[in-house]
C-alpha cells in the first residue's frame, strides 16, 4: 500500500453564489468520460435569464405608460414589475437545500456580454453542448396574467430584449419566442414581427392558461407557423391556484401534478379536435412535462375513442397514432422504473420524437449523460435524442464535424 | 474512453448497480462492520478485508492524506481531490465519515452540499398530523444539484434504503486523517 502525504487540492461546498464552472464540474467529467465532444448536442429547453435582468427587459416595454409606471416597482428599481408569479411560493430550493434552486447569483466577470450570455457559455461548456435552446423563467406565469393588455406588452418587451439584447452576442444560443397566446391577434402580430430573426427557432406557448387550444381563433396563427416551418411548443409549468392543485399541501405533489395537468389538457383538446388532421405539416412540442405521463395519455384516450368517435370524427387513427408523430423535450426524465422507461420510448417513437433538454439551472435538471447511459438506446437512438431531432425540429446547422455522424444517425 | 461509471437509471435497481459498477470500497453493514471488498483488485492477497478499528490493507490500495484532525472542526468537512477521485471527509460528533463525491442519482458533488437536519412529520395519539419538523439528532448531507439527501453517518437515502453513497474507510494516524482508497 502506498500513502500520500501531500495536501491534497480541495473543493468547496457549493451555495447560491458558486460559479457555475463548479456546480457543473462533475457534469463536465462526465462528458469527457464519455467522449461527449464527439456528439451534436442541443439543450432544447433551458431558462438561463434570472430575475436581475427584469429592468433591462422593461426598457424594451414599447407602451410609454405601462414603461414609466413599471419603474415605480421595487423601490424605484422596475423589479417584478408586473409580474404575477407568488415569490412566497415558489419552493424550488427545497428549503435551501438547493442552492441554484432560487436563482445563479454568481458574480460574472465579463461585462462585455449579457450576464445571461455569459451564464449560457458556461453552462454550454460543461454539459458539452453544441446548441443552448433557451426561455426566461419570469414568463412561465405569464400566461396566468390577470390583464391581456400586460401580458401583450411583456411579451413584446420580453422577445425584443431576446433578440435585440442577447442572441447577437452567441451564435450558439437560440429562441423560442413566447406568445400572447390570450389574445390571438397579439399572438399573430408575434410571429409576424419576429419570424425570421437571427436565431429565433421557434415559438412557445406557457401552458398554465386557462385558453383552449383548439378554439377557432387560433386556426390562422398555427396556419402561419406550418407556413412558415416554425414549431410550436406547450411549455408546461406549476400552478397552485386552480381547484385540484390547492389540495395539494406540499410542493412536490404541486409540481408533480400540476406540471402534467395542463399539457394533458392541452394536448387533450390538441388530438380529438383533430388539429394534426388540420395542420399535418406543423410541428408540435410538448416541454418540461417529463415522459411518464404519455403512455397513460395514448392509452386512455384510444380506449375512450374507439367507444365515441363520433365525437372525433376529424380523427382517421388512433389518438396514440397521432401522439407518437409529435415532439417532447425528454426533462425531467423519470427513471425509477427502467422497463416502464423503456416502454415509454417505443411508444413514443423516442428515436425520431424525443428532444434532449436539460432545464438548467432549474432544481430537476437533467445532464446529457443520462441519455448517454440509458441501456435500451442504441448508437443511433442516442445520438438522434441529444441532437439531431432538434436539428431537425428547429432547422439548426450541423457543424461540419458530426456530419458523417449525423448522416448514420439518419439512416 | 476512460473507465466509465453509467449513471444509475432505476432508482430500483439502483443499490445494486451503485455497487457492482462503482466499489472498490463497499459501505459499512449495519453492525458496523465492513466486508470483503471486490472491484479490481481480485486476486489473492489483493484484498481489503477490514473492520472498524481493525484495518488490513493490501498493496493496490493507498492512503491518501486529507488534513490534519485539527484542520476539520467538528461539523465540518474537507473534499479532496485524488487523481479521478473526490473524497469527502466529514467529522460529526468526534468521528469521522468518507463518502464519494458522487451522488448516486445523477452523478452530482453530493459532498459539496449543505448538511441539513433530515425531517419527520410528528403525528398525535390520533394519528393527527402536528406538521413537519427537524427531526432531532439527524443530519444529512444534501447534493447541491437535485437535492437528494443522504444521512451522513450511514450514507443512506433516508426514504430509499437501497440508495446509498459510495464509503471509504478513514484511518487516523499521528494527528492526520488518511483515507484508504484503490490505486
Amino acid at each position: 500500500m502506498t500513502t500520500n502525504r501531500v495536501k491534497p487540492p480541495e473543493l468547496s461546498v457549493i451555495t447560491d453564489v458558486t460559479d457555475s464552472y463548479e456546480i457543473l464540474a462533475r457534469a463536465t467529467r462526465q462528458a469527457a468520460e464519455r467522449g461527449l465532444d464527439k456528439y451534436f448536442i442541443v439543450d432544447a429547453d433551458s431558462h438561463i435569464g434570472d430575475g436581475l435582468a427584469w429592468a433591462e427587459v422593461l426598457k424594451f416595454v414599447e407602451n410609454e405608460t405601462v414603461r414609466d409606471a413599471a419603474m415605480f416597482f421595487g423601490g424605484g428599481t422596475g423589479r417584478s414589475a408586473f409580474l404575477n408569479d407568488t415569490p412566497g411560493l415558489q419552493h424550488q430550493h427545497v428549503g435551501g437545500r438547493i442552492p441554484h434552486g432560487a436563482h445563479l447569483r454568481e458574480p460574472i466577470a465579463d461585462k462585455c456580454v449579457p450576464r445571461e450570455v455569459a451564464l449560457s457559455r458556461k453552462a454550454m461548456d460543461c454539459l458539452a453542448l453544441d446548441y443552448q435552446i433557451f426561455f426566461p423563467s419570469a414568463l412561465l406565469f405569464l400566461g396566468m396574467h390577470p390583464q391581456r393588455e400586460i401580458e401583450a406588452e411583456l411579451a413584446t418587451a420580453y422577445n425584443r430584449w431576446i433578440v435585440e439584447h442577447v442572441l447577437p452576442h452567441e451564435p450558439r444560443m437560440k429562441a423560442m419566442l413566447y406568445l400572447p397566446f390570450n389574445t390571438p391577434e397579439a399572438a399573430e402580430a408575434t410571429v409576424r414581427r419576429f419570424l425570421g430573426a437571427p436565431g429565433v427557432v421557434g415559438f412557445l406557448v406557457t401552458s398554465t392558461r386557462y385558453q383552449p387550444v383548439h378554439a377557432n381563433e387560433y386556426m390562422r396563427l398555427y396556419a402561419m407557423l406550418e407556413e412558415a416551418g416554425m414549431p410550436i411548443g406547450f411549455h408546461a409549468h406549476h400552478n397552485w391556484n386552480n381547484e385540484y392543485t390547492r389540495n395539494l399541501n406540499r410542493f412536490l405533489s404541486m409540481h408533480a401534478i400540476s406540471f402534467v395537468l395542463s399539457n394533458m389538457v392541452h394536448l387533450t383538446n390538441w388530438i380529438i379536435n383533430g388539429l394534426p388532421e388540420r395542420f399535418p405539416r406543423l410541428k408540435v412540442m410538448w416541454i418540461e412535462s417529463g415522459l411518464a405521463w404519455l403512455p397513460f395519455l395514448m392509452q386512455r384516450l384510444d380506449h375512450e375513442y374507439l367507444m365515441r368517435v363520433s365525437e372525433a370524427p376529424l380523427l382517421r387513427r388512433l389518438p396514440s397514432e397521432y401522439i407518437g408523430e409529435m415532439y417532447y423535450t425528454m426533462q425531467p426524465m423519470e427513471a425509477t422504473n427502467l422497463k416502464l422507461l423503456e416502454g415509454t420510448f417505443e411508444a413514443i417513437r423516442a428515436d425520431t420524437q424525443l428532444l434532449y433538454a436539460s432545464d438548467w439551472p432549474h432544481w430537476d435538471f437533467d445532464v446529457p449523460a443520462k441519455v448517454f447511459d440509458l441501456p435500451f438506446l442504441d448508437e443511433r437512438a442516442k445520438r438522434n435524442i441529444l441532437g439531431y431531432n432538434a436539428a431537425r425540429v428547429f432547422n439548426l446547422p450541423i457543424p461540419a464535424q458530426y456530419l458523417q455522424d449525423s448522416r448514420v444517425a439518419a439512416e | 474512453m476512460a473507465h466509465l461509471v453509467p449513471l444509475a437509471c432505476s432508482l430500483h435497481h439502483l443499490g445494486r448497480a451503485s455497487f457492482e459498477g462503482r466499489a472498490r470500497a463497499r459501505p459499512p453493514q449495519d453492525d458496523g462492520t465492513w466486508i470483503e471488498s471486490t472491484g479490481t483488485c481480485s486476486s489473492p492477497g489483493r484484498r481489503i478485508l477490514a473492520r472498524r478499528g481493525e484495518v488490513r490493507y493490501n498493496r493496490c490500495m493507498k492512503e491518501i492524506f486529507v488534513a490534519r484532525e485539527n484542520e476539520i472542526s467538528d461539523g465540518e468537512r474537507k473534499i479532496v481531490i485524488d487523481e479521478n477521485v473526490e473524497i469527502g471527509v466529514f467529522r460529526i460528533d468526534g468521528a469521522f465519515y468518507a463518502w464519494r463525491n458522487d451522488c448516486p442519482h445523477q452523478g452530482g458533488p453530493v459532498c459539496q452540499g449543505r448538511l441539513m437536519q433530515g425531517t419527520e412529520e410528528r403525528l398525535d395519539a390520533e394519528r393527527r398530523s402536528l406538521g413537519i419538523h427537524y427531526r432531532a439528532g439527524s443530519l444529512n448531507i444534501v447534493c447541491p444539484w437535485h437535492g437528494l439527501e443522504f444521512d451522513v453517518r450511514t450514507g443512506r437515502h433516508p426514504g430509499h434504503a437501497a440508495l446509498r453513497l459510495v464509503s471509504y474507510p478513514v484511518k487516523l494516524q499521528d494527528g492526520a486523517v488518511y483515507v484508504v482508497a484503490g490505486t
